[in-house]
């Protein structure tokens, strides 16, 4: 059984085996340049040759449409030899990004750990799409309007994930308000619209006008929808 | 009075703007805190201010991006703005939102949770707006539809606040300590250029937001080039922190191969800058609000009559109007007598120059209003008799303060009284028939009682007023809201009474002192 344990980690002073998952579908083989490649269900997530060169070359050749952007979404992270790339490239600009980066997979995310330890950016990894759409920081990171970056092994390889993530549309209704605003039935506004049906639109309730002092705040947000969109025309 | 929060969704110069009323509530309540609420694109200027106990934010563009829908939910953007406010709570014994829009109208509401300690406009239980006074009522129903604005917004705030109309109070401003340095570099080489100790500095900030708030190129060169003509004037120009300011200023200064003085600032750095220079020839800026907070003299440049009386430096100031279509390419003889106006007011001297053809010069004093100091532009004279007129009508309506100006109009004044009452006494008289009462034949009633020229005479003033006052406490049962117009109809008859008796007695003593000289 030790010879199936390859791994060593270290917790204290104490060493032990790193139990290798029995069921799990990831490998790891070793580039030519003696780099840690992940290999997921058959698939091949960095060049066995050089992943270094291979990660600067993806990064070359599309940043001068990101070149303007404070904020960057990297789909998929593999064993983050893009990100490294980008970062790199980044310094060289003299340009100062986030970067956050979505892995669909939580395993290759520990792997990654494992072996690179971790880096100087944000990584979401095994969520669902609703759960990212529920995540704060992920809306917040939204908000920068990032420039979309995709590791095309990571991103074919889950291609459905991240194209559902790209097309998600809210819902907006009572489930997804009470789910975001994180409201409970102790809440004034979670007892208010316990009446209701979980998918009521939220407009439905707001013309109620039962939410009393939210009220207001519903009709300030549209107020400021309104002069958004008219100073964009 | 412990906690203020003032609200101003506005862009930079509104936030300046503001500051008279910061400088009117310390000098009332020298122990209360005063607090901003801003969006963060306008939290800069806010941040120029020492004075705010603290400045409170709202993201607008964040929330713009929350909005577009798509993947964002409306909880995304409603769980952002709320905790976007929890920092502001609500334990404020003043709000005073400056904004008068959509916007801060709900924020008022809410902050204030619909208890009486707002000033300004914000939404009733019942969705309809509603105003803290009759000046408020007057400035946002009324004085919107009016060719010329008798009382800008901050006479409006200082009237609805009864604060001094000439706050001692000096507003504190942040100033940092590489900015003091610089700036006295600046002025220490610039002292070098001086012959005399009679030599002034003269700042100039001649670029703005649009093209007709703005001076020309042409007409900055042939401006700076009468100050430099000037033998007590030295100019020094003025550049924003934006690239369009600085073309310009490049551009000016090869008309005068960089012989020029130009300072470009952030509205930090622009604190120290306006302590140092003797006067500010500006155009219808940001700067020109900061530069009256720090009293700096002013002297203000108009080429558009509409937008003269809006929003004049508070501190008080000469300002120039100058009609394009009329000077034409003769701008030069205008930039003579700015450059004389200049020099006059900066001696504290009366303007001794007559005005050429095109160019109008007035006065505003915070306390009184504009004045005319000399024009001989017939329409500048119509307008100017057009803005006392309404501001006296205003204020007699909202104060009961008769002055004479209106005495001319005593005749036509009655006869409107006659007029009006009589339409307030038909409503009445249908809002108190016996049996059901309708809200159509309630809001039939409201129309039929609209004059056609709605707020030109101190009884229209009154009855809108009045009207939209009464028409906020409008609920869904009809029977309560005949009751409410009742009560407005017969309330705005009496006051109608009072304002018919004054002019009456008016009347009456003119007649008499007439007779006397007789």
């Amino acid at each position: 059984m030790v010879n199936d344990w390859p791994l060593i980690a270290t917790e204290g002073f104490l060493m032990y085996p790193y139990p290798q998952n029995e069921n799990s579908t990831l490998q790891i083989k070793y580039s030519k340049t003696n780099l840690p490649v992940p290999i997921i269900r058959g698939v091949q997530l960095h060049s066995l040759y050089d992943p270094v060169k291979e990660a600067e070359n993806l990064i070359e050749v599309g940043f001068e449409t990101l070149r303007n952007k404070k904020a960057f979404l990297v789909f998929g992270l593999g064993f983050g030899f893009h990100v490294s790339a980008l970062l790199k490239k980044l310094q060289a600009e003299g340009i100062q990004a986030d970067i956050l980066v979505i892995e669909p997979e939580e395993e290759i995310y520990k792997k990654y750990l494992d072996h690179c330890g971790p880096g100087p950016f944000k990584v979401v990894a095994g969520k669902s799409i609703g759960e990212l759409y529920q995540d704060q920081e992920f809306i917040d990171f939204l908000c920068y309007r990032p420039g979309i970056v995709k590791h095309p092994p990571s991103f074919n390889l889950h291609v459905q994930y991240f194209k559902g993530l790209l097309s998600y549309r809210a819902k907006n209704n009572l489930e997804e308000f009470r789910t975001i605003c994180g409201l409970n039935s102790e809440t004034e506004l979670g007892n208010l619209i316990n009446d209701f049906t979980p998918d009521t639109h939220i407009f439905e309730i707001a013309k109620y006008e039962i939410i009393e002092n939210d009220y207001f705040l519903i009709g300030m947000l549209n107020a400021i929808g309104a002069t958004v969109k008219e100073s964009e025309a | 009075m412990k906690k203020i929060l003032l609200i101003n969704l506005r862009r930079f110069g509104d936030i300046f703007y503001s500051g008279q009323v910061l400088k009117g509530l310390a000098e009332k309540y020298p122990k209360a805190e005063i607090s901003i609420l801003t969006y963060q694109e306008s939290s800069r200027a806010a941040r120029a201010f020492a004075q705010f106990q603290n400045i409170f934010t709202v993201d607008r563009e964040k929330l713009g991006i929350l909005l577009k829908g798509g993947p964002f939910s409306f909880a995304h953007s409603f769980k952002e703005l709320k905790n976007s406010l929890e920092s502001v709570g609500f334990e404020w014994d003043l709000i005073v939102n400056l904004s008068n829009c959509t916007v801060s109208a709900y924020l008022t509401s809410y902050l204030s949770q619909l208890e009486n300690n707002y000033k300004g406009v914000r939404y009733n239980a019942n969705g309809f707006l509603e105003f803290s006074d009759d000046w408020i009522t007057w400035a946002n129903e009324i004085m919107v539809d009016l060719s010329v604005t008798p009382f800008s917004y901050m006479e409006v705030f200082t009237k609805s606040l009864e604060l001094n109309t000439h706050p001692k109070t000096p507003v504190e401003f942040v100033c940092r300590e590489g900015h003091e340095v610089s700036t006295q570099n600046i002025f220490s080489r610039l002292h070098t250029f001086r012959d005399s100790d009679q030599i002034h500095t003269v700042a100039l900030q001649l670029t703005a937001s649009t093209p007709e708030k703005s001076a020309s190129l042409q007409e900055s060169k042939e401006l700076i080039q009468q100050i430099f003509s000037h033998q007590n004037l030295y100019p020094i120009l003025l550049v924003g922190p934006s690239k369009e300011d600085r073309i310009f200023a490049q551009a000016l200064n090869e008309a005068f191969e960089n012989s020029l003085f130009s300072i470009e600032a952030d509205f930090i750095g622009l604190n120290s800058i306006l302590k140092s220079i003797d006067i500010l020839i500006t155009v219808d800026t940001s700067v020109k609000h900061l530069a009256a907070l720090h009293q700096t003299k002013l002297l203000e440049l108009y080429f558009n009559q509409e937008l003269l009386f809006k929003m004049p430096a508070t501190s008080g100031s000469h300002l120039v109007l100058v009609d394009r279509n009329k000077v034409g390419t003769a701008f030069t003889t205008s930039a003579q007598f700015i450059a004389n106006c200049c020099w006059d007011v900066l001696q504290d001297h009366d303007i001794s120059s007559k005005t050429p053809a095109g160019t109008s010069i007035f006065n505003f004093d915070p306390g009184h209003g504009f004045s005319l100091i000399d024009t001989r532009e017939r329409d500048v004279k119509e307008l100017y008799g057009n803005y006392v007129y309404q501001r006296a009508c205003v204020a007699f309506a909202l104060e009961m303060k008769f002055q004479t100006t209106l005495s001319v109009f005593s005749k036509e004044l009655l006869s409107e009284y006659r007029e009006i009452l009589s339409t307030i006494l038909a409503a009445y008289r249908e809002m108190n028939a016996s049996g059901p009462i309708s809200a159509k034949k309630i809001f039939s009633a409201i129309n039929n009682l609209e004059p056609s020229n709605y707020g030109t005479s101190p009884f229209q003033v009154l009855l809108g007023v009045r009207k939209t006052q009464a028409m906020s406490k409008f609920c869904d049962d009809v029977e309560a809201n005949r009751k409410v117009f009742k009560e407005f109809l017969l309330t705005t008859k009496d006051e109608f009474l009072n304002l018919k008796q004054s002019i009456v007695n008016n009347l009456e003593s003119t007649q008499r002192q007439r007779h006397h000289e007789i």
